[in-house]
Protein backbone atom coordinates (compact mmCIF):
# COMPACT_ATOMS: atom_id res chain seq x y z
CA UNK A 1 0.00 0.00 0.00
CA UNK A 2 2.86 2.33 0.78
CA UNK A 3 4.02 2.58 -2.84
CA UNK A 4 0.55 3.35 -4.17
CA UNK A 5 1.14 7.07 -4.58
CA UNK A 6 4.67 7.02 -5.99
CA UNK A 7 3.30 7.22 -9.53
CA UNK A 8 3.27 11.00 -9.55
CA UNK A 9 6.77 11.35 -8.18
CA UNK A 10 7.80 13.06 -11.43
CA UNK A 11 6.22 16.47 -12.12
CA UNK A 12 4.00 16.68 -15.22
CA UNK A 13 5.92 17.60 -18.37
CA UNK A 14 6.47 21.27 -19.09
CA UNK A 15 4.98 23.10 -22.08
CA UNK A 16 8.44 24.00 -23.38
CA UNK A 17 9.37 20.32 -23.65
CA UNK A 18 6.60 19.69 -26.17
CA UNK A 19 7.61 22.73 -28.22
CA UNK A 20 11.29 21.68 -28.24
CA UNK A 21 10.42 18.16 -29.40
CA UNK A 22 8.13 19.52 -32.10
CA UNK A 23 10.83 21.88 -33.42
CA UNK A 24 13.37 19.03 -33.38
CA UNK A 25 10.97 16.84 -35.39
CA UNK A 26 10.39 19.60 -37.96
CA UNK A 27 14.14 20.22 -38.32
CA UNK A 28 14.85 16.50 -38.79
CA UNK A 29 12.12 16.27 -41.46
CA UNK A 30 13.54 19.26 -43.35
CA UNK A 31 17.05 17.77 -43.08
CA UNK A 32 15.99 14.40 -44.48
CA UNK A 33 14.05 16.15 -47.29
CA UNK A 34 17.01 18.36 -48.27
CA UNK A 35 19.41 15.42 -48.20
CA UNK A 36 17.11 13.45 -50.51
CA UNK A 37 16.85 16.47 -52.82
CA UNK A 38 20.59 17.02 -53.10
CA UNK A 39 21.85 13.50 -53.53
CA UNK A 40 20.49 9.99 -53.65
CA UNK A 41 22.83 7.05 -53.56
CA UNK A 42 23.03 3.55 -52.13
CA UNK A 43 23.13 4.87 -48.55
CA UNK A 44 20.20 7.31 -48.86
CA UNK A 45 17.67 4.90 -47.40
CA UNK A 46 19.98 3.98 -44.52
CA UNK A 47 20.51 7.63 -43.58
CA UNK A 48 16.79 8.40 -43.98
CA UNK A 49 15.88 5.40 -41.77
CA UNK A 50 18.35 6.50 -39.07
CA UNK A 51 16.71 9.94 -39.04
CA UNK A 52 13.28 8.27 -38.93
CA UNK A 53 14.38 6.16 -35.93
CA UNK A 54 15.51 9.32 -34.13
CA UNK A 55 12.15 10.99 -34.87
CA UNK A 56 10.23 7.91 -33.71
CA UNK A 57 12.23 7.84 -30.48
CA UNK A 58 11.40 11.50 -29.83
CA UNK A 59 7.68 10.92 -30.46
CA UNK A 60 7.63 7.78 -28.30
CA UNK A 61 9.55 9.25 -25.37
CA UNK A 62 8.03 12.72 -25.15
CA UNK A 63 4.69 12.80 -27.00
CA UNK A 64 3.64 9.30 -25.87
CA UNK A 65 5.22 9.97 -22.46
CA UNK A 66 7.30 6.79 -22.35
CA UNK A 67 9.91 8.95 -20.60
CA UNK A 68 7.52 9.42 -17.64
CA UNK A 69 5.81 6.04 -17.88
CA UNK A 70 6.76 3.40 -15.38
CA UNK A 71 6.90 -0.36 -15.04
CA UNK A 72 5.98 -2.77 -17.75
CA UNK A 73 4.25 -0.12 -19.89
CA UNK A 74 7.64 1.20 -21.01
CA UNK A 75 8.75 -1.93 -22.80
CA UNK A 76 5.64 -3.11 -24.70
CA UNK A 77 6.16 -1.00 -27.81
CA UNK A 78 9.91 -1.52 -27.63
CA UNK A 79 9.39 -5.30 -27.71
CA UNK A 80 7.14 -4.97 -30.77
CA UNK A 81 9.91 -2.95 -32.45
CA UNK A 82 12.58 -5.50 -31.45
CA UNK A 83 10.63 -8.41 -32.92
CA UNK A 84 9.87 -6.44 -36.09
CA UNK A 85 13.59 -5.75 -36.45
CA UNK A 86 14.39 -9.43 -35.86
CA UNK A 87 11.87 -10.53 -38.48
CA UNK A 88 13.22 -8.11 -41.10
CA UNK A 89 16.82 -9.10 -40.32
CA UNK A 90 16.07 -12.81 -40.74
CA UNK A 91 13.95 -12.28 -43.88
CA UNK A 92 16.59 -10.16 -45.60
CA UNK A 93 19.51 -12.40 -44.61
CA UNK A 94 17.56 -15.35 -46.05
CA UNK A 95 16.97 -13.65 -49.40
CA UNK A 96 20.53 -12.25 -49.56
CA UNK A 97 22.21 -15.61 -49.00
CA UNK A 98 20.10 -17.72 -51.36
CA UNK A 99 21.47 -19.68 -54.31
CA UNK A 100 20.70 -17.39 -57.28
CA UNK A 101 18.37 -19.73 -59.25
CA UNK A 102 16.24 -20.04 -56.07
CA UNK A 103 15.33 -16.37 -56.34
CA UNK A 104 12.44 -15.01 -58.41
CA UNK A 105 13.63 -13.28 -61.59
CA UNK A 106 14.29 -9.58 -61.24
CA UNK A 107 15.54 -7.00 -63.71
CA UNK A 108 18.37 -4.64 -62.80
CA UNK A 109 18.03 -1.16 -64.30
CA UNK A 110 20.52 1.68 -64.11
CA UNK A 111 19.53 4.40 -61.63
CA UNK A 112 20.21 7.93 -62.87
CA UNK A 113 22.19 10.13 -60.45
CA UNK A 114 20.53 13.28 -59.31
CA UNK B 1 1.12 11.22 0.84
CA UNK B 2 -2.36 11.24 2.27
CA UNK B 3 -2.94 14.68 0.79
CA UNK B 4 -1.76 13.56 -2.64
CA UNK B 5 -3.96 10.50 -2.44
CA UNK B 6 -6.96 12.67 -1.59
CA UNK B 7 -6.15 14.95 -4.52
CA UNK B 8 -5.97 12.02 -6.90
CA UNK B 9 -8.94 10.06 -5.75
CA UNK B 10 -11.30 12.60 -4.25
CA UNK B 11 -12.42 12.57 -0.65
CA UNK B 12 -14.45 9.38 -1.00
CA UNK B 13 -11.68 7.46 -2.75
CA UNK B 14 -13.32 7.79 -6.15
CA UNK B 15 -13.03 10.20 -9.03
CA UNK B 16 -15.49 13.05 -9.40
CA UNK B 17 -16.38 11.55 -12.77
CA UNK B 18 -15.18 8.70 -14.94
CA UNK B 19 -15.14 5.06 -13.92
CA UNK B 20 -15.38 3.92 -10.33
CA UNK B 21 -12.56 2.03 -8.67
CA UNK B 22 -13.02 -1.65 -9.47
CA UNK B 23 -12.79 -3.90 -6.42
CA UNK B 24 -9.80 -5.84 -7.76
CA UNK B 25 -7.60 -2.74 -7.87
CA UNK B 26 -5.98 -1.34 -4.75
CA UNK B 27 -6.03 2.26 -5.93
CA UNK B 28 -7.31 4.34 -8.83
CA UNK B 29 -3.66 4.92 -9.75
CA UNK B 30 -3.18 1.19 -10.35
CA UNK B 31 -6.45 0.94 -12.26
CA UNK B 32 -5.37 3.72 -14.62
CA UNK B 33 -1.93 2.15 -14.98
CA UNK B 34 -3.53 -1.17 -15.97
CA UNK B 35 -5.80 0.61 -18.49
CA UNK B 36 -2.75 2.22 -20.05
CA UNK B 37 -0.97 -1.14 -20.17
CA UNK B 38 -3.92 -2.49 -22.18
CA UNK B 39 -3.56 0.39 -24.63
CA UNK B 40 0.16 -0.25 -25.01
CA UNK B 41 -0.46 -3.93 -25.77
CA UNK B 42 -3.04 -2.86 -28.37
CA UNK B 43 -0.57 -0.40 -29.93
CA UNK B 44 2.07 -3.14 -29.98
CA UNK B 45 -0.29 -5.47 -31.85
CA UNK B 46 -1.19 -2.61 -34.23
CA UNK B 47 2.46 -2.17 -35.12
CA UNK B 48 2.71 -5.92 -35.74
CA UNK B 49 -0.19 -5.60 -38.22
CA UNK B 50 2.03 -3.25 -40.20
CA UNK B 51 5.03 -5.52 -39.55
CA UNK B 52 3.86 -8.00 -42.19
CA UNK B 53 3.87 -5.25 -44.81
CA UNK B 54 7.21 -3.88 -43.62
CA UNK B 55 8.64 -7.40 -43.86
CA UNK B 56 7.25 -7.82 -47.37
CA UNK B 57 8.74 -4.48 -48.31
CA UNK B 58 12.22 -5.48 -47.06
CA UNK B 59 12.18 -8.75 -49.00
CA UNK B 60 10.96 -7.27 -52.29
CA UNK B 61 13.27 -4.29 -52.02
CA UNK B 62 16.22 -6.66 -51.51
CA UNK B 63 15.17 -8.47 -54.69
CA UNK B 64 14.48 -5.35 -56.80
CA UNK B 65 16.69 -2.60 -55.42
CA UNK B 66 17.01 -0.52 -58.57
CA UNK B 67 13.33 -0.77 -59.55
CA UNK B 68 12.31 0.32 -56.04
CA UNK B 69 14.67 3.31 -56.20
CA UNK B 70 13.24 4.34 -59.58
CA UNK B 71 9.62 3.94 -58.43
CA UNK B 72 10.32 5.97 -55.31
CA UNK B 73 11.38 8.85 -57.54
CA UNK B 74 8.03 8.72 -59.34
CA UNK B 75 6.28 9.73 -56.11
CA UNK B 76 5.72 13.36 -55.24
CA UNK B 77 8.40 14.03 -52.61
CA UNK B 78 7.10 17.53 -51.82
CA UNK B 79 3.59 16.27 -51.06
CA UNK B 80 5.00 13.41 -48.97
CA UNK B 81 7.13 15.83 -46.96
CA UNK B 82 4.17 18.19 -46.52
CA UNK B 83 2.14 15.28 -45.15
CA UNK B 84 4.97 14.36 -42.78
CA UNK B 85 5.07 17.91 -41.42
CA UNK B 86 1.25 17.90 -41.06
CA UNK B 87 1.17 14.64 -39.11
CA UNK B 88 4.07 15.66 -36.86
CA UNK B 89 2.34 18.96 -36.08
CA UNK B 90 -0.97 17.19 -35.40
CA UNK B 91 0.88 14.89 -32.98
CA UNK B 92 2.25 18.00 -31.30
CA UNK B 93 -1.24 19.54 -30.92
CA UNK B 94 -2.60 16.25 -29.53
CA UNK B 95 0.22 16.23 -26.97
CA UNK B 96 -0.71 19.84 -26.09
CA UNK B 97 -4.37 18.81 -25.68
CA UNK B 98 -3.16 16.38 -23.02
CA UNK B 99 -1.07 19.12 -21.43
CA UNK B 100 -4.03 21.53 -21.29
CA UNK B 101 -6.44 18.96 -19.86
CA UNK B 102 -3.81 18.26 -17.23
CA UNK B 103 -4.10 21.92 -16.25
CA UNK B 104 -7.93 21.88 -16.53
CA UNK B 105 -7.97 24.23 -19.54
CA UNK B 106 -10.88 22.58 -21.31
CA UNK B 107 -11.36 25.12 -24.10
CA UNK B 108 -7.68 25.12 -25.10
CA UNK B 109 -7.61 21.32 -24.97
CA UNK B 110 -10.71 20.94 -27.17
CA UNK B 111 -9.30 23.47 -29.64
CA UNK B 112 -6.01 21.54 -29.89
CA UNK B 113 -7.89 18.30 -30.60
CA UNK B 114 -9.99 20.15 -33.20
CA UNK B 115 -6.79 21.39 -34.90
CA UNK B 116 -5.44 17.82 -34.96
CA UNK B 117 -8.61 16.51 -36.62
CA UNK B 118 -8.35 19.31 -39.22
CA UNK B 119 -4.76 18.31 -39.94
CA UNK B 120 -5.91 14.71 -40.29
CA UNK B 121 -8.35 15.89 -42.98
CA UNK B 122 -5.55 17.86 -44.64
CA UNK B 123 -3.37 14.74 -44.67
CA UNK B 124 -6.12 12.69 -46.34
CA UNK B 125 -6.81 15.39 -48.96
CA UNK B 126 -3.13 15.59 -49.94
CA UNK B 127 -2.96 11.78 -50.04
CA UNK B 128 -6.05 11.80 -52.28
CA UNK B 129 -4.35 14.17 -54.74
CA UNK B 130 -1.27 11.94 -54.75
CA UNK B 131 -3.29 8.79 -55.41
CA UNK B 132 -5.17 10.52 -58.25
CA UNK B 133 -1.85 11.48 -59.86
CA UNK B 134 -0.58 7.90 -59.42
CA UNK B 135 -3.70 6.52 -61.11
CA UNK B 136 -3.22 8.82 -64.11
CA UNK B 137 0.49 8.00 -64.46
CA UNK B 138 -0.09 4.25 -64.35
CA UNK B 139 1.81 3.89 -61.07
CA UNK B 140 -0.44 1.00 -60.11
CA UNK B 141 -0.04 -2.57 -58.84
CA UNK B 142 -0.09 -5.72 -60.93
CA UNK B 143 -1.24 -5.71 -64.54
CA UNK B 144 -2.33 -2.05 -64.32
CA UNK B 145 1.29 -0.94 -63.91
CA UNK B 146 2.55 0.94 -66.97
CA UNK B 147 5.30 3.39 -66.05
CA UNK B 148 7.89 4.15 -68.75
CA UNK B 149 11.37 2.72 -68.22
CA UNK B 150 10.66 0.76 -65.03
CA UNK B 151 10.51 -3.04 -65.18
CA UNK B 152 7.12 -4.52 -64.39
CA UNK B 153 8.66 -7.08 -61.99
CA UNK B 154 9.84 -4.68 -59.30
CA UNK B 155 7.62 -1.76 -60.23
CA UNK B 156 4.29 -3.45 -59.73
CA UNK B 157 5.54 -4.89 -56.41
CA UNK B 158 6.58 -1.44 -55.21
CA UNK B 159 3.18 0.01 -56.02
CA UNK B 160 1.31 -2.95 -54.50
CA UNK B 161 3.18 -2.27 -51.26
CA UNK B 162 2.75 1.48 -51.67
CA UNK B 163 -1.03 1.27 -51.94
CA UNK B 164 -1.32 -1.37 -49.18
CA UNK B 165 0.86 0.60 -46.77
CA UNK B 166 -0.60 4.04 -47.47
CA UNK B 167 -4.14 2.62 -47.66
CA UNK B 168 -3.87 0.79 -44.33
CA UNK B 169 -2.29 3.90 -42.83
CA UNK B 170 -5.07 6.14 -44.21
CA UNK B 171 -7.63 3.80 -42.61
CA UNK B 172 -5.81 4.31 -39.31
CA UNK B 173 -5.87 8.09 -39.83
CA UNK B 174 -9.67 7.92 -40.27
CA UNK B 175 -10.10 5.75 -37.14
CA UNK B 176 -7.76 8.07 -35.23
CA UNK B 177 -9.83 11.10 -36.26
CA UNK B 178 -12.94 9.33 -34.97
CA UNK B 179 -11.22 8.63 -31.62
CA UNK B 180 -10.08 12.25 -31.39
CA UNK B 181 -13.63 13.47 -32.09
CA UNK B 182 -14.88 11.18 -29.28
CA UNK B 183 -12.25 12.62 -26.91
CA UNK B 184 -13.06 16.19 -27.99
CA UNK B 185 -16.73 15.58 -27.19
CA UNK B 186 -15.72 14.39 -23.70
CA UNK B 187 -13.57 17.48 -23.20
CA UNK B 188 -16.33 19.86 -24.33
CA UNK B 189 -18.86 18.13 -22.06
CA UNK B 190 -16.30 18.29 -19.24
CA UNK B 191 -16.37 14.55 -18.68
CA UNK B 192 -12.59 14.64 -18.34
CA UNK B 193 -10.30 16.75 -16.18
CA UNK B 194 -6.84 16.72 -14.65
CA UNK B 195 -8.11 13.99 -12.31
CA UNK B 196 -9.31 11.72 -15.09
CA UNK B 197 -7.84 12.28 -18.56
CA UNK B 198 -7.77 8.72 -19.91
CA UNK B 199 -9.97 9.35 -23.02
CA UNK B 200 -7.69 12.20 -24.14
CA UNK B 201 -4.56 10.21 -23.37
CA UNK B 202 -5.69 7.00 -25.03
CA UNK B 203 -6.93 8.59 -28.25
CA UNK B 204 -3.76 10.69 -28.21
CA UNK B 205 -1.59 7.57 -27.95
CA UNK B 206 -3.40 6.05 -30.92
CA UNK B 207 -2.85 9.22 -32.94
CA UNK B 208 0.85 9.24 -32.03
CA UNK B 209 1.13 5.64 -33.26
CA UNK B 210 -0.42 6.70 -36.58
CA UNK B 211 2.25 9.42 -36.73
CA UNK B 212 5.01 6.92 -35.79
CA UNK B 213 4.03 4.59 -38.63
CA UNK B 214 4.04 7.47 -41.11
CA UNK B 215 7.51 8.53 -39.88
CA UNK B 216 8.76 5.14 -41.16
CA UNK B 217 6.60 5.04 -44.30
CA UNK B 218 7.98 8.40 -45.45
CA UNK B 219 11.61 7.26 -45.98
CA UNK B 220 10.60 3.75 -47.13
CA UNK B 221 8.37 5.09 -49.90
CA UNK B 222 9.67 8.57 -50.77
CA UNK B 223 13.38 8.55 -49.93
CA UNK B 224 14.74 5.29 -51.38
Amino acid sequence: MSNATTAHAKPPPAFSRYVLVWVALLVLTVVTYSVAHMHRGPFSLLVAMLIACTKATLVGLFFMHLWDEKGLNRIVLLMAAVFLGLMILLDVSDVKTRFAPALPPSVEVPIPER
Amino acid sequence: MVAESALLHGSDGELAHGPKLAHHFETMEKQVHAARFGVWVFLGSESLLFAALFGGYSVYRTLNESAFALCSRELNLTMGTLNTLLLITSSFTVALAGYFIHHDKHRASAFMIFLSILMGFGFLIIKGFEWTADFHEGALPGKFFHLEGIPQAGGSQFFSLYFLLTGLHAAHVIIGMGLLAWAMNKVIRRRVSSRYDLPVEVSGLYWHLVDLIWIFLYPLLYLV
